[in-house]
């Protein structure tokens, strides 16, 4: 060991760490936990445990460790919530994101989860019109002239609607596609 | 596509989400498909997160840090030796977590140049010379990205499927094949690898030389002798070594097909691949019995057929178009 334990240098020396990396582990709990008071716990308790594993302190092996202690918490905190993990079952079909992706790519059967999850995650973005009407007329099959009676809109609306949306997720997917990094 | 994992992991970060989406998110993220993936984006996230400077320490961390010091003092004192050793084991352990880390970053960087998507379509396969001089043959389905060009300190590709490697001889490039969480390192040497995402299992045959076998999110590793099969099944985890019969692991380099002691329902999955037809059956149409089989180059699937059907005494078929219909018999 590096440090005796609990003395002033090693005092010191933790605390240094402990600014410079407790407000990141924090921050990055939070952002996947989505509660500030649950990734204050998580990120006292790595930082509790660090205490004792001065041979950690060191800037790489720091910033690794804190990755995965974080990581860990809060995949743990997440699977003791015990959120009834059903299918949401949306009519996503590979056709739809075919359509949206605007190619066929045996790669899309592959990433099929991830595929549905990011096509549900850019939908919560749009305005709420914009994504209730895609969503009837992608996963309900509605025609243009169904959905604009049933929400009170003209049929021009509603095809707008239809291309924005389309426009918006082609955007995001063909970045998620030609950005591949490897 | 690892932006994918990227972005979805971006989305959900940077945006407020519905309880459902959230939900999902979790039961996504904690999932075991594709953990390396998904940890690579989570690392990205984490690396793109700024560390603070003592300049601009917050009050609040402050009073976290009093909180941190409390709970110190509260803990019970640790001078017990047991505990001391079991320290160190997972300091050890860590340590070699750390260095895989270390080595697959490494092999990360490497491929910063274009990569080209090879596809093998049904019922065919694909030969191929790698920009290295590595040759590889492609079973059908099978997909593999690899860089035009190879740069940095190792040759990485990715395979999705069955692939034959040849690898050429470079001992300071290091040859690697991944596949979700699972990676065969190899200097000089061949090996056959198998990987499809509907199998349960992962596995690798080294026919000569040697490979190392990085398994279980790249977290466990070892090195075969040749003519040793490892298989890595992705539900239970189980490991396996064995030697089996290397004329019937590359088979289907020479076109052959070789079943041993296999069930129906498995044999259909690879003629699926192995023919341009789509199975139709009903599940419970397929008993749990075992077979082997062996059949030439060139068999039709009519013959293919034949022979099951006779052999199994409990069903029947017909080819219609392109597709084959199994039915009790």
């Amino acid at each position: 060991m590096k440090y005796s334990v609990n003395t002033e240098a090693y005092r010191t020396e933790f605390e240094e760490i402990f600014i410079q990396y407790f407000p990141k582990v924090k921050a990055f709990a939070a952002i996947l936990l989505k509660s500030e008071q649950e990734a204050e716990d998580v990120a006292q308790d790595i930082f509790v445990k660090l205490w004792e594993q001065p041979d950690l302190w060191e800037g790489y092996l720091v910033r690794n460790y804190l990755y995965t202690m974080v990581k860990n918490h809060v995949f743990n905190r997440i699977k003791r919530k015990n959120i009834e993990f059903k299918y949401i079952n949306s009519q996503m079909n590979l056709h739809s994101l075919d359509e949206i992706a605007e190619f066929k790519d045996p790669l899309n059967e592959i990433y099929h989860e991830e595929l549905q999850l990011l096509l549900k995650l850019s939908l919560e973005q749009m305005p709420d019109k914009r994504r209730q009407v895609f969503e009837m007329s992608r996963f309900q099959d509605l025609s243009n002239h169904e959905i604009a009676e049933k929400l009170n809109l003209s049929v021009r609306t509603v095809e707008q609607h239809i291309y924005l949306a389309l426009k918006e997720l082609k955007k995001l997917f063909l970045i998620a596609i030609f950005l591949m990094k490897f | 596509m690892e932006n994918y994992f990227n972005k979805i992991i971006e989305l959900f970060a940077k945006h407020d989400v519905s309880t459902s989406s959230q939900n999902e998110f979790y039961r996504w993220l904690t999932g075991e498909k594709f953990s390396g993936e998904k940890d690579q984006a989570l690392r990205n996230l984490w690396n793109n997160m700024a560390d603070s400077t003592p300049a601009e320490v917050s009050y609040e961390t402050r009073q976290s840090l009093n909180e941190v010091r409390k709970k110190i003092r509260q803990r019970p004192r640790k001078v017990n030796t047991k505990r001391l050793l079991f320290w160190q084991i997972s300091a050890a352990s860590l340590l070699i977590a750390l260095l895989s880390t270390l080595y697959f970053a490494a092999g990360k960087k490497s491929a910063n140049t274009d990569l080209i998507e090879q596809y093998t379509p049904i019922a065919e396969m694909t030969y191929l010379t790698l920009p290295d001089g590595t040759k590889v043959q492609m079973n059908s389905t099978a997909t593999l990205l690899y860089p035009e060009q190879f740069t940095g300190e190792s040759r990485s590709v990715y395979l999705i499927g069955e692939a034959n490697f040849k690898v050429a001889k470079n001992k300071k490039l290091p040859f690697i094949v991944k596949s979700n969480d699972f990676q065969v390192t190899a200097l000089g040497t061949e090996f056959n690898m198998k990987a499809y995402p509907g199998d349960p299992a992962l596995s690798t045959t080294l026919l000569s030389g040697s490979v190392e076998v990085r398994f279980n999110n790249l977290a466990s590793a070892l090195i075969l002798k040749p003519n040793e099969q490892f298989t890595y099944n992705k539900q239970t985890k189980e490991e396996t070594i064995s030697r089996p019969d290397i004329d019937e692991v590359t088979a289907w380099q020479r076109g052959e097909l070789v079943f041993k002691s296999t069930t129906l329902k498995e044999i259909i999955t690879v003629l699926e691949r192995k023919y341009p037809y789509s199975f139709v059956y009903a599940l419970n149409t397929l008993k749990d019995d075992k077979y082997t089989f062996r059949f030439k180059d060139k068999t039709s699937l009519r013959e293919v057929m034949d022979i099951i059907a006779e052999v199994s005494g409990h069903i029947k078929y017909r080819i219609e178009n392109d597709k084959c219909y199994i039915s009790p018999l």
